[in-house]
């Protein structure tokens, strides 16, 4: 089951981002249109590029829906903090992002106020500009902090190779979302060219072709990103869901690009309903492409935290530190029975136990035979021999003198 | 319908937009085709689970994987090293009889290669776990793993990362001989 690793918390979450990257790409895309628009028709004096842009700076997401959107992402951070706790989620990080969208949302609005009130001048076109790049900078970073998820063996040296959390895959992923972003808003300007109940036959004319020339290059360079995507993902990452969705996906722009240009081709009138529905469609099967690639990744294979990356000395890995002189070894101060039961359990309980036959003879059997000779139960440990033929023959642990002295202290301990 | 009749601009347009996601189509085909054939995981002789030996028994690696602070390659354990314990232990289990049949024949387990490194790269085992680099940080929590598979992506932006955080040499040649 691909979803059995990613918890259930992850999992709705993960409905949470199907809200919120459409509504990202509302304001990304409806934003930057009006504004190439209105900049355009300045230029040139044509009224519906003004028209289309006081249509879609009229329908641009309000406060509310940027509430949502800090809301929805400080959620799904949090989430991701709490299932991920290796995953280096720094309070600046949140700060930042969370802070550079909520400013962009409002110099948005603010550049709208402005047009609103006739205020055309550059001024309200830069602050424009500059909230749409802010939103489209947190989408970078975040994005990016996707195709880290792809990488948990990463997450450890974040802290000393910060440049780690850009990839190319999260790149990749950012290219494809804002190669998504024109088809919804494709969508948009069209539904908005048959607006009210006697459209004006040169204005929908006009959304046709604006949203040819908004969509079709975003959805031409769609396949290549999403396969560029694939290929700069881990193989560990690949799987038939994400690849079957990879291609639906591919299908679907292509269907969206080939009805998009047909009322340039003289095809009738654009069907704008159907654009706008696949366009919206487009962002789930993108969002469970992203979460098939983490599902297979984030297992406790690869994520157990104990396991990224923590440099352990050879003596604390094989438990021993026989490479130790004897000399300094044999200056333990005194029995350690507790050192004993530690080495008891971690090594000799593999193969031994108190009352009966595991691989090795059971401890009652064997051990009473060194009460009082402990020298003797020593020198087996650290030389073993063959002594019951129906046994095999234990293997030399390679323990320290110290580990010898205390395990064959407490084993005798426990006899007596 | 007469070829004058035909809408040419259409027509042209058309196959170039079906013909250009039929390209990334044909792409995506073939690197499934490559995954599947080369990227999975390869079936095993001996279904040998890593969870009962390293998981529930808390073997530690080198006490199989003998070779592995000795030399470059971790190696396959010897048939010896198995044979020790399962000449008692599960021996009415089928692949412990596949096991002692190769053993008692003389014939060595041809176990499938998970982790492949190319030809050109000079990795030695012995080296990184002199460093202090634990198994684990290169194959995954194994003791957890049912079926053994690569979880890391052993490739060279990878190991710099790594080489980079702990002061490892980067020198080309460390790797490059």
């Amino acid at each position: 089951m691909l979803l059995e690793n990613i918890p259930l918390l992850h999992i709705l979450s993960t409905l949470v981002w199907l809200l919120h990257f459409p509504l990202a790409a509302l304001f990304i895309g409806m934003g930057l249109v009006a504004l190439i628009s209105r900049l355009y028709g300045q230029l040139d004096r044509e009224h519906h590029r003004f028209r289309l842009s006081d249509l879609l700076l009229e329908r641009l997401p309000g406060f509310k829906s940027g509430l949502l959107l800090l809301a929805t992402l400080g959620l799904n951070l949090w989430v991701l903090r709490l299932h991920y706790p290796a995953l280096p989620i720094p309070f600046l990080y949140w700060l930042v992002v969370l802070g550079v969208l909520a400013s962009g949302v409002w110099l948005i609005h603010l550049s709208r106020y402005l047009f609103q009130r006739q205020f055309n001048d550059p001024f309200s076109y830069l602050i424009g500009f500059i909230g749409v790049a802010q939103i489209a900078a947190v989408y970078f970073l975040i994005l990016c902090g996707a195709g880290l998820l792809l990488s948990p063996e990463t997450w450890p040296l974040l802290g000393q190779q910060p440049l780690l959390y850009l990839s190319w895959n999260g790149v990749a992923q950012f290219g494809q979302f804002m190669a998504l972003v024109p088809t919804l808003t494709a969508g948009i300007v069209l539904l908005l060219g048959r607006l009210g109940d006697n459209p004006c036959e040169n204005f929908r004319r006009f959304t046709e072709r604006c949203a040819v020339v908004v969509a079709l290059p975003a959805l031409l360079a769609l396949p290549a990103l999403l396969v560029f995507g694939l290929n700069t993902a881990p193989t560990l990452a690949w799987s038939w869901p994400l690849i079957l969705l990879l291609a639906l996906l591919i299908v679907l722009a292509a269907l969206v690009a080939l009805v998009l240009v047909q009322p340039l081709l003289g095809g009738g009138p654009a069907r704008s309903g159907l654009i706008a529905s696949i366009g919206l469609a487009l962002f789930p099967l993108w969002v469970f492409k992203t979460i098939a690639g983490q599902a297979v990744v984030l297992t406790p294979y690869t994520l157990d935290t104990s396991l990224l990356y923590q440099k352990v000395p050879l003596e604390a890995r094989l438990g021993t530190a026989s490479k130790k002189p004897v000399e300094k070894e044999e200056k333990a101060p005194k029995i350690d029975l507790a050192r004993g039961e530690r080495v008891f359990k971690s090594i000799c309980a593999t193969c031994h136990a108190w009352d009966k036959k595991v691989v090795g003879p059971s401890y009652a059997s064997v051990v009473p035979k060194y009460k009082g000779n402990v020298d003797s139960l020593k020198d087996f440990i650290r030389n073993p021999a063959k002594i019951n033929p129906d046994y095999p023959a234990m293997p030399n642990l390679g323990l320290s003198e110290r580990d010898i002295d205390a395990v064959a202290h407490y084993l005798l301990s426990q006899v007596n | 319908m007469r070829l004058k009749e035909l809408n040419w601009t259409r027509l042209i347009i058309t196959g170039i937009i079906l013909g250009l996601f039929g390209l990334f189509l044909g792409i995506l085909a073939a690197q499934t085709g490559w995954w599947q054939l080369y990227a999975q995981t390869p079936e095993q002789p001996i279904d040998f689970p890593h969870t009962k030996h390293a998981g529930q028994l808390g073997l530690a690696c080198t006490y199989c994987h003998i070779h592995v602070e000795k030399s470059r390659e971790a190696g396959a354990p010897p048939l010896s090293i198995c044979m020790g314990c399962h000449q008692k232990i599960a021996t009415d289990k089928p692949e412990i009889q596949k096991l002692t049949r190769y053993y008692n024949e003389k014939k060595p387990v041809e176990w499938g290669r998970i982790h492949n490194l190319p030809s050109f790269i000079y990795f030695s085992h012995k080296r990184h776990l002199k460093g202090g680099v634990d198994c684990s940080n290169c194959h995954g929590a194994v003791k957890q793993m049912a079926e053994v598979k690569q979880v890391r992506p052993l490739k060279m932006g990878w190991c710099v990362s790594c080489h980079r955080t702990y002061d490892a040499p980067l020198e080309c040649s460390t790797c490059h001989k």
